[in-house]
């Protein structure tokens, strides 16, 4: 297996390193996925995660400017490996005005995806910083664990208010409750409620816009319904204010599909990269 | 023993605790008055400080209530006096400030060694001076809690990668590298290539105050110990924004050699940290005086070879390695306030210690968390 990739443009380089950021605000651990035309970031729905999964996917031509993957075998060629994402950051933190980045998959004293950073130096000799960052290489039998979610059969879809705002109000109420009910209808409508014994809060949003998914099976069942009615879904509310809070991606729309009392699903979607976040109801 | 302080030093003398309190918050730290100038009087003449061999140890924490908020300082304070009560056992702080408010803080401390610092600064085979600037931008690629760096010196470069603890585990955790060409040095002479593990902590307390002041590095290398004077540019006499004339810290480091690796050692001795001993004499208006160049001491878990005397047993701590290690190098520069030193360590002598009252007493203090 090998892997050698080299990032030149400044834009790219901080648009990817933003990309890792949000990724190590939403889990410590995750599997990077490696093909011949994509990366993505991976977090599968395990009880210890508390049922969160999360998707991200990058489209390697956009960032790198030289890409080489051997995969595990010609027919596979993929690698999949576990990592520590706050050490990737730590090594994308201080590269913000290198002059090259290197990525490669390295053996030293255990597998390491080594990010090499060429940083220009007072000398005709450019400095370089290596970060050896220890990584898990997953074997192809585990590999069923990464396939790409699809989307749930929603009952509702709607644009999230801006990010900042709803975490501003998501973080005071964090204060006053362990649950949150989101609860959205196709009318552009949406409510953040939390209730307590002493209390109970409820934020109102309006006008949001619903996205029309097309040909999707889901638009048409949804269309009898009375637009105004409200589907909901009770969470963990640190496990929404993670996702909101650490997002470095700033995509012009955020899009929320609901599932009654299962799950809610959130995509981001940016111009070269993709995250996807599932919450699981809370029982 | 009485000190005071007059107004513009108070700031001054503040300033020169809050580094070595941001770095060292459960250590101690020990003052050393020395009354070279006409701002800090003493009742006695100076050579009683030294006779009487009055030095004491005490927490950081305290010392660094009395001078929080420097600024206001600076605003309100017309005298600091350094004074030790009656009772013998506490040392009393007392800022006389405008609109006769006097601030009075009873510190209580403990009585310390005198250390003397032997140290050859002279005859080095490596000696490499360069910007602070160039050590910022190195150490800031260093993980912030990292605690000790290798550094390895050869012809062409300078080398510094994180020191891993034996009992750590190398599969876990992220090892950074960066290297330094020759060239980004203003002067880079090596003869003979050296490693060295030394502390990054107190590196990265000076960095900013480094960079405030016009102050070069000068690191001096063999195997012996690393000595970093400061090479304060002369053209002006007045850069500095600290008034301060010297300035000593001690730090915890551990030998290597070439092949940076680092000595092994008991891990309690790892975790003892040396006093601090702050030194700061600030400069009379008229006389622009310098203090001659340096002191620094080091001291080694070893016994076979000692740079002075302390006239007590040693104790040895369970399990000590023969293997010669630093525990602490006291760095006194030149008149130019010294942020931004490193130290490292030798594998040669034994220039200062812990005396035995700190080491038992970390022993009661471990013993009772």
């Amino acid at each position: 297996m090998r892997f050698r990739a080299k990032m030149i443009d400044i834009g790219c380089l901080n648009h990817f390193t933003r990309v890792v950021n949000t990724i190590s605000k939403l889990t410590k651990t995750c599997t990077l996925g490696l093909t011949t035309d994509k990366l993505y970031f991976i977090l599968s729905d395990k009880v210890a995660n508390g049922g969160v999964s999360m998707w991200c996917e990058l489209s390697q031509g956009t960032f790198f400017d030289e890409f080489q993957l051997e995969g595990v075998s010609t027919e596979h060629n993929e690698i999949y490996m576990d990592l520590a994402a706050e050490n990737l950051s730590r090594a994308l933190k201080t590269a913000h005005n290198a002059k090259s980045l290197k990525i490669k998959l390295t053996n030293k004293h255990c597998p390491c995806i080594t990010v090499a950073v060429e940083l220009p130096s007072l000398s005709r000799v450019s400095r370089v910083v290596t970060h050896d960052i220890p990584v898990g290489v997953i074997p192809k039998k585990l590999w069923n664990d990464f396939k790409e979610p699809s989307v749930p059969d929603f009952d509702v879809s709607i644009y999230l208010p801006p990010l900042k705002t709803m975490k501003n109000v998501v973080e005071r109420m964090k204060n006053l409750s362990n649950f949150l009910v989101l609860e959205a209808n196709l009318n552009g409508e949406m409510n953040l409620k939390i209730e307590t014994d002493l209390v109970s809060v409820t934020t109102h949003f309006k006008d949001l816009g619903n996205p029309s998914w097309g040909d999707n099976g889901s638009q048409d069942s949804t269309q009898d319904r009375d637009p105004e009615t409200m589907m909901d879904v009770k969470v963990d509310i640190r496990k929404l204010l993670q996702f909101l809070a650490g997002q470095q991606v700033n995509p012009s729309k955020v899009i929320c599909n609901i599932v009654n009392k299962r799950i809610v699903h959130f995509i981001l979607l940016d111009e070269d990269v993709s995250l996807q976040y599932f919450i699981p109801a809370h029982a | 023993m009485r000190c005071v302080v007059a107004t513009s030093n108070v700031k001054v003398l503040g300033k020169a605790l809050s580094p070595l309190c941001e770095f060292l918050t459960l250590g101690l730290g020990c003052f050393l008055f020395t009354p070279s100038s006409s701002s800090i009087m003493t009742r006695g003449s100076p050579g009683d400080l030294e006779d009487s061999g009055f030095r004491c140890k005490m927490g950081m924490k305290s010392v660094q209530t009395v001078f929080k908020s420097l600024s206001s300082l600076d605003k309100t304070v017309e005298k600091c006096e350094i004074d030790l009560n009656p009772g013998g056992n506490r040392l009393v702080f007392q800022l006389h400030c405008k609109y006769g408010i006097t601030k009075t803080h009873n510190l209580s401390f403990q009585e310390s060694e005198s250390l003397q610092p032997v140290f050859q600064k002279d005859g080095y085979g490596n000696v490499l001076r360069a910007q602070p600037r160039l050590l910022a931008d190195t150490v800031v690629h260093f993980p912030p809690s990292l605690e000790e760096v290798n550094v390895t010196v050869s012809r062409e470069r300078v080398q510094f990668r994180n020191h891993l603890e034996d009992e750590q585990d190398a599969s876990r955790m992220m090892l950074t590298e960066m290297s330094l060409d020759a060239d980004e040095f203003e002067s880079f002479r090596v003869r003979e290539e050296t490693g060295i593990t030394f502390c990054l902590k107190e590196l990265r307390v000076r960095d900013p105050a480094a960079q405030s002041s016009d102050i070069k590095l000068q690191l001096q290398c063999n195997s012996s110990p690393v000595y970093c004077p400061p090479q304060a540019d002369t053209s002006h006499d007045d850069f500095l924004s600290d008034d301060m004339d010297s300035y000593m810290i001690a730090m915890e480091t551990s030998c290597g050699r070439a092949e940076a690796q680092p000595c092994s050692t008991g891990s309690d001795q790892r975790r003892e940290r040396e006093p601090v001993t702050a030194a700061c004499s600030t400069r009379s208006d008229h006389r622009r005086e310098r203090e001659p160049p340096v002191s620094a001491a080091c001291s080694t878990g070893s016994r076979q070879q000692r740079g002075w005397r302390r006239g007590e047993e040693e104790e040895e701590l369970p399990g000590t390695p023969p293997q010669k290690r630093f525990r602490s190098l006291f760095l006194v520069p030149s008149s130019p306030l010294l942020p931004g030193s490193q130290s490292g360590a030798s594998n040669q002598e034994v220039l200062a210690e812990a005396s035995d009252s700190d080491r038992r007493n970390r022993k009661r203090k471990q013993q009772r968390n």
